[in-house]
């Protein structure tokens, strides 16, 4: 699928926040290299292999985190700001170039933005899927599989070309390749300093999330050899998990390292949660494809009746070494915050300590930047 | 004498479901005859006793549970906080036999998981999909299919197919008559008002698989077609009618009667028809009463209910197709638009709802529907079971400037009429 141009002056991890102020130009670059048709989807749970296998390149909807004034008359104030930063871009015209858009059932919040989008900025294609929120139930495998079917089918008449074994395999085998590729860049945040900022970590996986995958991973092949080399390093710093709600808000992650801490780690679907596990092969393409959704890291919404979720925390919080969580939700998030008496429980019983904050599209800088403080003076004082 | 019969259903040798399952009774009556005291049988005192409903909210708050959460779940779980779901009133407590919980909403999943946990009671969720595809038919019958067997395993019981089938029809029928009443409020003057048809659902709510449902809700349309005949109505003025979009402030459904002192009645709406009437919905957002049941089964293609696996997919027909499901909000514009005009209403009415994401969604876009074309309307913005969510002078404000703008006086009606 070509070979991505990009300023080589930049060093290769600040490529990666370069490509996400670029994103646009980025996608419409790619449709007339490859002559290729661009999918955004609203949710992580869209299975991209089968897109990517069609030649279609999956770029994830995010917003923009500037004020805006556009989508009252769309979304009630009471929804997510995520969802209404989306839906602003949609109406902007900023995704102009997109050719379909794609919605896995999820939350309400990011089902009001695609249904807004599908309402008001038209596009040729658009799939709407139900993943089952049971994600875990013994039938949910058979019922993904053939929701699946029927999106390799409609994306087939979309593009007008079959998809076959071979193709799902080459975009199985391109798409893991990039998540064990952005795994062992996590491994090496187990490091103390950690190799590598959250900030940087965080443009890395939303930059994976608008890019062609063979093209991101040869960015962070070059990125990778930086880091073994050992050129490339943060300043110590306390380990802290940032974790809750869809936040893409890398100016904030950058905000909170620059007042003495790292993040190490996080649960978030524009982080961990996007690539933790890889597709293992199967013999029907579609069924390995839906059993990596379903055993994924769950979102809050998928998870239940058992909850995976807070163990999965946990033992991330052990394996990195974490001293304190961030817990960053969205302004009216309601299911992450059915979660978060949970998690400051699991976390108080690690001897973890935690801070709570409300996102919003823009973030109050100086009053989160005092709470960081406080916070990070209370976990270790003399850093301080 | 539901919530009553919760307490001694033990001794009846009667088990004890606890979850939101009131649209699918059907399903629990293979079981035999079973309690269901909702996540705790105090909901609606708590929703008339507005200090006590604070006191639960304030709970549910302390225990990490913010505002952001579902209003009605957190008035659930401040009731299990302080020990209220299970405690009889007359000294006592009750230890349901299992927590069951159909996902038609995430946010009563999620209390089914929480709930569960903190009573140490075996819990079984069946998704439901909100997608309408043979696929999600089989779905949904093969995790009632494994439902069936694990209350069979929780309890020890036999579970009785034709106690389903006859459950089932019952269940279509009851929601069958309530559909025809809702269209009987078509007429002008409407036979009865939201208020009224909010409450003429409570049988639906308790035993909607029951005979006596059916009878009441026959009986209850040869009534509203005998009011239809003779001009009655439910207000005994009517000058204008409205619908209301969104749920209702259940801690004060006098909202309902606050339009009455202009004249204007409110004759519609999604969610007192979506919650137990059975519709057949049309592209163009029109809702008609759902087939009969022998003309559903023939659509089905089953002669008779003979085998468990046709009940179940009978039922996963009447819960995917036919049963609206409010949190799909692309659909509900166009809807609200085709309510206005099958009702004959002159404006609508808009619940932003804090506490329902599912209840909200597509209310904006369907503000949006409805004055393009051409339709006025009003927004509020309060909450289905938080009073505090509630600022009743501004909302009053809100609809007499709105009542006003459709021409309407205040008149010396007394609100408190028929109903």
């Amino acid at each position: 699928m070509g070979c991505i141009r990009m300023a080589n002056l930049l060093e290769p991890w600040g490529k990666f926040g370069q490509m996400i102020n670029d994103r646009h130009a980025y996608a419409q670059q790619w449709k007339t290299r490859n002559e290729g048709k661009v999918m955004g989807y609203f949710c992580t749970y869209v299975p991209e292999e089968i897109f990517y296998a069609a030649g279609v390149l999956p770029v994830r909807i995010l917003g923009s985190h500037e004020p805006e004034d556009i989508t009252s008359r769309h979304i009630y104030g009471a929804y997510c700001p995520h969802s209404r930063d989306c839906l602003a871009q949609g109406l902007r015209g900023k995704y102009d170039y997109l050719d379909g858009i794609a919605m896995a059932q999820t939350c309400m919040h990011i089902r009001q933005a695609f249904d807004s989008w599908r309402k008001h900025v038209p596009v040729d294609y658009i799939c709407d899927t139900y993943v089952p929120n049971y994600i875990s139930s013994p039938h949910t495998k058979k019922y993904l599989v053939a929701e699946f079917g029927d999106i390799k089918r409609s994306v087939e008449d979309w593009v007008e070309r079959s998809i076959s074994d071979r193709d799902l395999d080459r975009a199985i085998e391109i798409y893991n390749r990039n998540r064990r590729l952005m795994r062992e860049v996590y491994e090496l945040r187990k490091q103390d300093p950690p190799l590598l900022s959250g900030a940087e970590t965080m443009e890395m996986v939303v930059s994976s999330q608008m890019m062609d995958k063979e093209e991101h991973t040869h960015l962070l092949e070059e990125a990778l050899a930086e880091l073994h080399q050992g050129q490339h390093r943060v300043r110590p710093g306390t380990r802290l998990m940032m974790l809750g709600s869809v936040n893409d808000d890398i100016g904030f992650i950058r905000a909170v390292e620059t007042l003495g801490a790292n993040i190490v780690i996080d649960d978030h679907c524009t982080g961990s949660r996007y690539f933790w596990i890889e597709v293992i092969p199967e013999e029907d393409r579609l069924a390995a494809i839906a059993q990596r959704y379903i055993d994924r890291p769950p979102c809050p919404h998928k998870d239940y009746p058992e909850g995976h979720r807070i163990k999965h925390i946990l033992k991330l919080t052990r394996d990195w070494n974490v001293k304190g969580g961030i817990i960053a939700q969205q302004k009216f998030c309601d299911f992450d915050e059915f979660d978060i008496p949970f998690i400051l429980e699991a976390f108080k019983g690690e001897g973890i300590e935690s801070l709570w904050l409300e996102l919003d599209v823009v973030n109050p800088v100086a009053q989160f930047r005092t709470r960081i403080e406080a916070f990070l003076e209370m976990l270790d004082p003399e850093v301080v | 004498m539901h919530f009553r019969n919760t307490w001694d259903a033990h001794d009846r040798s009667e088990v004890v479901i606890q979850g939101l399952v009131e649209q699918f009774l059907a399903y629990f009556a293979g079981m035999g005859d079973f309690a269901n005291p909702s996540f705790g049988p105090y909901f609606t005192t708590l929703m008339r006793d507005h200090q006590a409903g604070i006191r639960v909210h304030e709970a549910a708050e302390a225990a990490g549970y913010g505002s952001n959460c579902c209003t009605a779940m957190r008035c659930h779980l401040g009731q299990m906080l302080q020990g209220l779901s299970s405690k009889n009133p007359k000294g006592g407590t009750m230890k349901a036999d299992m927590v069951f919980q159909f996902s038609n909403c995430p946010a009563i999943s999620k209390m089914a998981q929480i709930f569960a946990e903190h009573m140490d009671i075996p819990h079984f969720i069946i998704d439901m999909p909100y997608s309408d595809t043979p696929e999600s038919r089989d779905y949904l019958v093969s995790m009632m299919q494994e439902g069936i067997e694990w209350m069979e395993k929780i309890t020890g019981r036999r579970y009785d197919d034709q106690k389903l089938f006859q459950a089932l029809k019952n269940e279509w029928d009851a929601g069958w008559y309530l559909a025809k009443v809702y269209e009987a409020n078509k007429a002008i003057p409407a036979p009865f008002d939201y208020r009224q048809l909010w409450s003429l659902r409570l049988p639906s709510v308790i035993m909607r698989h029951k005979n006596e449902t059916v009878q009441f809700y026959r009986d209850l349309l040869a009534e509203a077609e005998e009011r239809v005949k003779q001009g009655i109505s439910a207000h005994g003025v009517e000058l204008c009618r409205l619908t209301h979009e969104g749920l209702p402030p259940f801690y004060n459904m006098n909202i309902f009667r606050y339009p009455v002192r202009y004249g204007a009645v409110v004759v519609a709406g999604m969610e007192v028809f979506a919650s137990f009437a059975v519709w057949r919905r049309l592209e163009d957002g029109t809702w008609r009463a759902a087939p009969t049941w022998d003309e559903l089964l023939g659509e089905l293609r089953i002669e008779e209910l003979r085998t468990r696996e046709d009940a179940l997919r009978v039922m996963a027909e009447e819960h995917i197709r036919y049963l609206p499901n409010g949190s799909y909000p692309y659909d509900k514009p166009a809807q609200y638009v085709k309510r206005v005009e099958d009702w004959k209403a002159g404006g609508v009415i808009f619940h932003l709802d804090r506490g329902c994401r599912g209840a909200s969604c597509g209310l904006m876009e369907g503000r949006l529907a409805v004055s393009q074309a051409g339709i006025p309307n009003v927004t509020y913005e309060a909450s289905q079971a938080d009073c505090r969510d509630y600022d009743e002078a501004q909302i009053t404000d809100r609809l007499d400037s709105f009542l006003e703008s459709l021409g309407l006086d205040r008149t010396e009606i007394s609100a408190e009429s028929p109903g």
